[in-house]
């Protein structure tokens, strides 16, 4: 029972409710200073990113996005290809659907794989956005020329490779969170497009060591594109401005943490889930049963077997710890791809001499010789699986080579199906708006 | 955002909620209250009726209370009984005797419930529906060494889930069904007032996890109540939508003046009683019949058909390697309260030593309780409460871990079995292939190693809260209270250093530490007025205002490979890492709540709550949630004329009220987290998209109506509950995938799902038999519940989630019939499917769901000559499947998997299985989700409870000056009736943490407990 009779408590039935409201209402109105909460510790809030102080850290993010996603897409790669094989899994092979997340979309696998689509893709809206915020003048006076800037030339660069690669590994595209849905052909345009405004960015004359690294790798990778997209004499200009002894060698893995590692060491040494291929050990010069230098891999006695405990593992000499670097462009590819044109056009002559150049360059000295463009067109795919082994060329050149050429070398049988490039996945087709 | 320290906001509200102490002088009333046999009544409420002045019973029955001056309404009551008010006039300075006797009733409308309000609310003048359990009197009938048990059956729709025998694990708690599918699902946890970690996600990597809610200890606890929906929950904030425990300790409002001590002194022992399952390797190719030497050292098997030959492989049964012990438990505690002048004390020691039946179980924990209550006048009361725990709690490895207890007894390959002597079954008859026994995923570990890795928890942890009650006027309550809950734990998971250490991941030694600091700060101001609107008409009115913030800070490091077994110290081994992390989150709210009182027979409340949230999106306005509940007690009215000796009582009541979960801190916000790049040898910083955040991210809204009736029938010997609810969750927040392309890889939170729930709760009290020397008491609670996932936007089957199905619902083909050709192969096409229901072409249907949809419980206590008591407790829960991985590992899918007990089904399929079962195995393998053999039904009956306490007569008691004394005896899980094939329906791999389905694996059952204890007062 709730009643009280006073008079006192009369009064109060009639003024409360209104007081009460009142102050219900001023205190919602003081709600807001005590909601103030300290950020998290772990993240960067989106509005911290057009600060001046932001410009460094964003220049260094799209960097690490696109190294960091490159070792797992050579990985994948050479999965599909002939270069790796995965002893206990097929679904890493090429039975690779729209659904496997692995390939598709996963960012990292519980299982510590990372992934190959989220992170590329991340590598290209990093790169991109960053492109955009430079030329916008978001960064005022630390960037003052942003169109003939090194920034936009370093972020050209990771955006036109970052789809250079997708181009190569997917059936089809998308970017940005948006459709439309690209073929491989218009990718390669859109990374050859990207590629034309980091060497526009860059006055060679003037150029420093690091600017002119950008400025080659991006010469390279327009006349990678360019060559995929059938535009031979665009590929030719551009690969005749690389110095033939030129690299540029990607020394940014650490073993700072797993994500950090060089990927293709981890899968092959430290993980022992994929091994190298039957197709890419024991290699010798044209069956001279002399060793080929360029396709260094071993069994380790010790520890002869992958992590299945049966299957044999053979890992690669080129990458022994976390922090070993990855040559992504180098004027060797430039000569290769001078030489395929030339090949294409009916010149073996050229070409031979290209290959003999850059095994010279190796200090091989068994000299290969041919007049049959053909034939010569079937050396070059192998001189370049060797020379180019695990650096993110063998897909684009399976492909091209069996579509333009008619030299299938794509494996067939056991795990393998007859894909020739990954599909769409399903987490970009089903939450891309425009698709 | 601005840094403000915590400890400055709870300064400042402190200063501002201090009231001035005022003096008057009072009078005294004491006296005894006892029962209809004369015998006293513990526990029972004495208490000025529409004031918060109140008293507890002591031993004796006896209590003290000062009371103002004037005419009084003297009101005692007890559950269980019906309450009894007396009208005195007291003189300044006067004592007076005041003695009660309660009668036994099977309903309690008067008893005090959960409320915001300052000052007693009753039950009758709720409109909703709040489960109580009187923990002082569930003491002396149950057999329990924490607070999960505690409530496990007492309270319809509490779902108290124990998801390992581990002692120190925690059990998943969820009340009426699942509200959210993304957010906490966990009720919010109150303790005397400042909301309390409830925290049920830290454990044991992918293996069982500690418990928050099992730190305080049973014996300290007055009183748990549970306020169950949205219907009663708008007055207690933006996170309250899966409901509210509110735990209420002993608060020194001690009886008399003086000092009464009591112990208790608790001794038990358990044991696990599973049966584990054996694993068959087929060595038929290798060895020429069962007896051949090669196996001898091994247990073998011949099938009766085929005569495939088996080696059995058993290391959890077979003794010689089993690692199973005989878990032991003390539960100590000594407890002290009394009185002096206006100052009552309750203060209370306890100790906790239990070590589990697995090795590497154990758990240390003191617990200390201070507790007071002054009255220095009678305007102004104090009470302080503050709790103190230190623990240590080791779980052993266990879960989905290589390095764990189940997955090397149950999950490895039958092949690395090892002989009697130790020889590796895989190398006796391959030979050429001795990796099996020696790399990963394929060894099996000896326990001994095993049993060396600890996880281990060291908490600290401080409950503490101070309420000042100001009552100027007659009519007029305030209340401010500051309270605080503060969490120090640290982590210890370290696989130690050991040439011999069987995982090769760990080659060396790991050592993961580290501290996780929780403050949960809670203010709550209120007033409360009472008053006379017309002669029959009277009012209530509360306003009041609640601030509560939550801080995590933690901090850990890991290291690996280490040079020996000493030196493991994080920056002792080759690798080292350090992580950090913080987050805050606050909310603050306010709340007008009007009742009216017509003729104490009808009341209606109305309430509004206004709430904002530091995790909702700087778009999203501040949160309204209004609530209306009306009462009628019927058996009251004027024109009620029912004989009591049919109906004593009858109460009916409706509800509707909203209440919202608000998203995980920082939620909203759209981030990037720091990505390295080394740089010439030099690692440096970049920003990498995480997040997408969500500007418009709001919370998760509940509405919820309630009808019920309570009606006590044949003198209250029998009183009946009724509670139909049903609730629907809007703009459930949803973890809506982005294109991996917009270079965001999380999901985006988004409020586009509606999550429905709906059932009832009905229980039935009956005083069974009432004689002199023997009472019987039992109470049958019979729960439903249905949650139905009602939209998901455009989102339609993602996350497992489907419109139209429950949440953890399992859709997939259902055979319903099968046929075998001669050599035990289906024949494809004799399969025949029920009808699909999906509607997509798939032909699949619903074929059970995670949650149960029914649960029961039957409480019931016989009391023999007053001192005599036999109290049992059995429950059940049905309707739903449990996924059993304890099953579906051994059909790993490797080539190896038909030579294990899947292989064993496999080769025993004509024995074992009917064609249905089989094709249905098939189906399952061959689409790789085990949805349907491998999630059967997992409906059971437990006798959870049984316990026989004698209390010794007074005069022997007294003999050894002692007040009273009981000794009991008693057991925990007795028996499981189920027809689950797993290891038991209840475990759950992923321990307690707050996700949605649950999976029967590498966990402990609950193993069985035997109890004895002596509780004694002076």
């Amino acid at each position: 029972m709730l009643s009280h009779t006073t008079p006192t408590s009369r009064h109060a039935a009639r003024i409360l409710p209104a007081v009460l409201l009142l102050g219900l209402a001023a205190a919602t109105s003081a709600c807001d200073s005590l909601l103030d909460v300290d950020p998290s510790p772990h993240t960067v809030p989106a509005d911290e990113l057009n600060k001046p102080t932001s410009l460094e850290a964003r220049l260094v993010g799209a960097e690490a996005n696109f190294f960091l996603a490159y070792d797992m897409a050579i990985v994948f790669g050479g999965l599909f290809t002939d270069e790796l094989a995965d002893p206990g899994n097929a679904i890493d092979e090429r039975r690779v659907t729209a659904d496997n997340g692995l390939i598709g979309a996963t960012d990292e696998a519980p299982e510590g794989i990372d992934g190959l689509w989220t992170p590329m893709q991340r590598a290209a809206f990093t790169s991109n956005q960053m492109q955009d915020d430079i030329l916008a003048g978001s960064f005022g006076d630390l960037i003052p020329d942003p169109p003939n800037s090194s920034e936009l030339a370093r972020m050209s660069l990771f955006a036109g490779y970052s789809k250079l690669v997708l181009g190569e590994l997917f059936c089809s595209t998308a970017f940005n969170g948006q459709g439309p849905e690209y073929t491989s052909e218009q990718t390669y345009q859109l990374a050859a497009d990207e590629l034309q405004m980091a060497i526009d960015a860059i006055d060679a004359a003037t150029a420093g060591p690091e600017d002119l690294d950008v400025l080659y790798a991006a010469y390279v990778g327009r006349a990678r594109a360019l060559l995929e997209a059938g535009d031979l004499e665009g590929a030719r200009a551009a690969a005749e401005q690389v110095p033939p002894d030129w690299a540029y060698i990607a020394d940014v893995y650490s073993n700072n943490s797993s994500l950090e590692e060089n990927d293709i060491w981890n899968m092959l040494t430290d993980a022992q889930r994929y091994t190298v291929a039957p197709d890419f050990r024991n290699l010798t010069i044209d069956d001279t049963g002399e060793d080929d230098p360029r396709v260094d891999v071993f069994q380790d006695p010790d520890d002869p077997f992958a992590i299945d405990g049966s299957t044999p593992l053979f890992q690669a000499r080129k990458y022994t710890s976390p922090t070993s670097p990855i040559r992504f462009a180098s004027g060797h590819e430039a000569q290769y791809i001078l030489a395929e044109i030339a090949a294409a056009g009916g010149d073996a002559g050229t070409a031979v001499d290209i290959i003999n150049e850059v095994r010279a360059r190796y200090g091989i000295t068994i000299q290969y010789a041919s007049t049959d463009p053909q034939e010569v067109l079937t050396k070059l795919l192998d001189e370049r699986g060797r020379t180019l082994f695990l650096e993110g060329q063998r897909m684009g050149d399976l492909r091209r080579f069996r579509e333009r050429y008619g030299i299938d070398e794509f494996p067939t049988g056991d795990n393998y199906e007859d894909n020739v490039c990954m599909p769409l996945p399903n987490a970009e087709r089903d939450n891309n708006p425009d698709i | 955002m601005r840094h403000r320290s915590w400890a400055a906001r709870m300064a400042a509200v402190l200063f501002l909620a201090t009231p001035g102490a005022l003096v008057a002088q009072e009078a005294t009333l004491q006296g005894r209250v006892t029962d209809a046999q004369g015998g006293p009544i513990v526990g029972a409420t004495v208490m000025v009726r529409g004031t918060g002045n109140a008293s507890f019973t002591d031993d004796a029955g006896r209590y003290l209370l000062s009371v103002s001056p004037g005419t009084h309404e003297i009101q005692a009551s007890m559950i269980g009984h019906r309450p009894v008010v007396e009208t005195v006039t007291l003189n300044a300075g006067e004592t007076r005797t005041l003695d009660f006797t309660l009668e036994l009733s099977a309903i309690e409308l008067t008893e005090i419930v959960a409320s915001v309000e300052a000052g007693e609310v009753t039950r009758r003048e709720m409109g909703t529906d709040i489960a109580s359990i009187d923990v002082r009197n569930q003491i002396e009938n149950a057999v329990v060494t924490n607070i999960s048990e505690m409530l496990n059956g007492r309270a319809g729709n509490v779902t108290i889930t124990q998801a390992s025998g581990n002692v120190g694990a925690g059990s998943r708690i969820r009340v009426r069904g699942i509200n959210s599918l993304t957010q906490s699902n966990n009720p919010l946890v109150i303790i005397d007032g400042v909301r309390a970690s409830n925290d049920t996600d830290f454990g044991i990597n992918r293996g069982q996890t500690f418990s928050r809610f099992n730190d305080l200890d049973p014996s300290n606890i007055a009183r748990i109540q549970v306020v169950k929906g949205p219907a009663a929950l708008a007055l207690y904030g933006s996170e309250a939508a899966s409901g509210v425990i509110i735990i209420e300790t002993k608060n020194g409002a001690a009886a008399r003046d003086g000092m009464q001590i009591s112990m208790q002194l608790q001794q038990g022992a358990m044991w696990d009683v599973a049966d584990y399952p054996d694993h068959l390797a087929d060595v038929t190719p290798f060895v020429t019949g069962p007896d051949d030497p090669k196996l001898a050292g091994w247990r073998v098997e011949e099938h009766p058909l085929t005569h495939q030959v088996f080696v059995v492989d058993n290391p959890f049964e077979d003794e010689s390697t089993s690692p199973f012990r005989t878990g032991r438990l003390t539960n100590a505690s000594v407890q002290i309260s009394g009185r002096a002048s206006s100052v009552s004390y309750f203060t209370s020691l306890g100790y906790d030593d239990e070590t589990g039946v697995l090795p590497s179980n154990d758990l240390q924990r003191i617990n200390f309780r201070a507790n007071f209550q002054a009255t220095p006048n009678e305007k102004v009361s104090v009470t302080a409460s503050s709790g103190y725990i230190t623990s240590t709690t080791n779980l052993p490895k266990s879960g989905n871990n290589t390095s764990g207890f189940f997955v090397n007894a149950m999950n490895g390959t039958p092949y690395s079995s090892k002989s009697d002597d130790g020889r590796c079954l895989a190398t006796v008859l391959l030979g050429d292939d001795p990796s099996v026994c020696d790399k990963d995923g394929n060894v099996r570990a000896a326990f001994d190693k095993i049993a060396a890795i600890v996880s281990r928890e060291d908490l600290e942890r401080f409950t503490g809260s101070v309420r000042v009650n100001y009552t100027p006027f007659t009519w007029l309550t305030n209340s401010a209270m500051l309270g605080a809950d503060i969490v120090d734990q640290v982590f210890n998971d370290a696989i130690p250093y050991d040439p011999e250490i069987p995982f090769s991941f760990a080659a060396g030694g790991e050592f993961f530490r580290s501290r996780n600091l929780r403050r949960h700060v809670t203010v709550d101001l209120s007033s409360t007025a009472s008053y006379d609107i017309t002669g029959s008409l009277a009012g209530r009115t509360a306003v009041g205002a609640q601030y509560f913030q939550n801080e995590l800070e933690s901090i850990s490091c890991e290291g690996r490979i280490f040079v020996n077994d000493q030196a493991n110290a994080c920056d002792a081994g080759v690798s080292l890492r350090g992580f950090s992390d913080f987050s805050e989150k606050v909310e603050v709210g306010a709340y007008l709540q009007q009742r009216f009182d017509y003729g104490n027979y009808l009341f209606v409340t109305g309430a509004l709550r206004v709430d904002d949230n530091s995790a909702l999106g700087a778009e999203e306005p501040a949160i309204w949630s209004p609530s209306v509940n009306g009462s009628l007690v019927v058996s009251d009215l004027p024109m009620w004329n029912v004989d009591p000796g049919t109906v004593s009582q009858l109460r009916v009541r409706a509800a509707w009220g909203t209440a919202t979960q608000s998203p995980v801190a920082y939620a909203a916000e759209r981030t990037y987290s720091i990505v390295r790049l080394n740089r010439g040898g030099q690692i440096v910083p970049g920003l990498s998209p995480e997040d997408p955040g969500n500007p418009e991210l709001g919370p998760e809204r509940s509405s919820e109506i309630e009808l019920g009736f309570d009606a006590g029938v044949l003198d209250d010997r029998i009183g009946v509950q009724f509670t139909y609810f049903r609730r629907t969750t809007k703009d459930a927040i949803v973890s809506r995938p982005v294109p991996p392309s917009s270079g965001f890889a999380d999901n985006q939170l988004v409020n586009l799902g509606e999550v429905r729930n709906n059932g009832f709760e009905a229980s039935i009290n009956a005083l069974l038999l009432d004689r002199r020397n023997m009472t019987w008491d039992a109470t049958l609670t019979v729960s439903s519940t249905k949650s139905t996932v009602t939209d998901l936007g455009d989102l339609d089957g993602f996350g497992g989630f489907r419109e139209g199905y429950p949440p953890d619902s399992y859709i997939d083909r259902v055979i319903t019939h099968a046929e075998r050709d001669a050599d035990g192969n289906i024949i494809p096409e004799s399969i025949e499917y029920a009808p699909g229901t999906l509607g997509d072409g798939s032909g699949r249907r619903l074929v059970g769901q995670g949650y149960p949809t029914n649960e029961e419980s039957l409480l019931t206590t016989l009391t023999l000559f007053d001192n005599l008591r036999i109290s049992s407790l059995f429950d059940r829960a049905a309707g739903h499947r449990v996924f059993s991985g304890t099953l579906s590992t051994q059909a790993t899918g490797s080539t190896l998997a038909e030579n294990s007990s899947f292989g064993r089904l496999w080769a025993y399929r004509q024995i074992l299985l009917t064609p249905v079962e089989q094709a249905t195995i098939e189906q399952d393998v061959a689409q790789g989700d085990f949805d349907l053999f491998w999630t059967p039904r997992a409906d059971f009956i437990k006798f959870r409870e049984l316990k026989v306490s004698y209390d010794l007569p007074t005069d022997l008691a007294n003999r050894f000056g002692m007040s009273n004394a009981t000794i009991y005896i008693g057991g925990r899980n007795l028996h499981t009736w189920t027809d689950f094939p797993g290891l038991d329906p209840e475990i759950n791999q992923e321990g307690a943490r707050d996700t949605i389905g649950a999976l029967e694996a590498n966990a402990l059952p609950p193993a069985r407990m035997f109890f004895s204890g002596i509780r004694v007062t002076f």
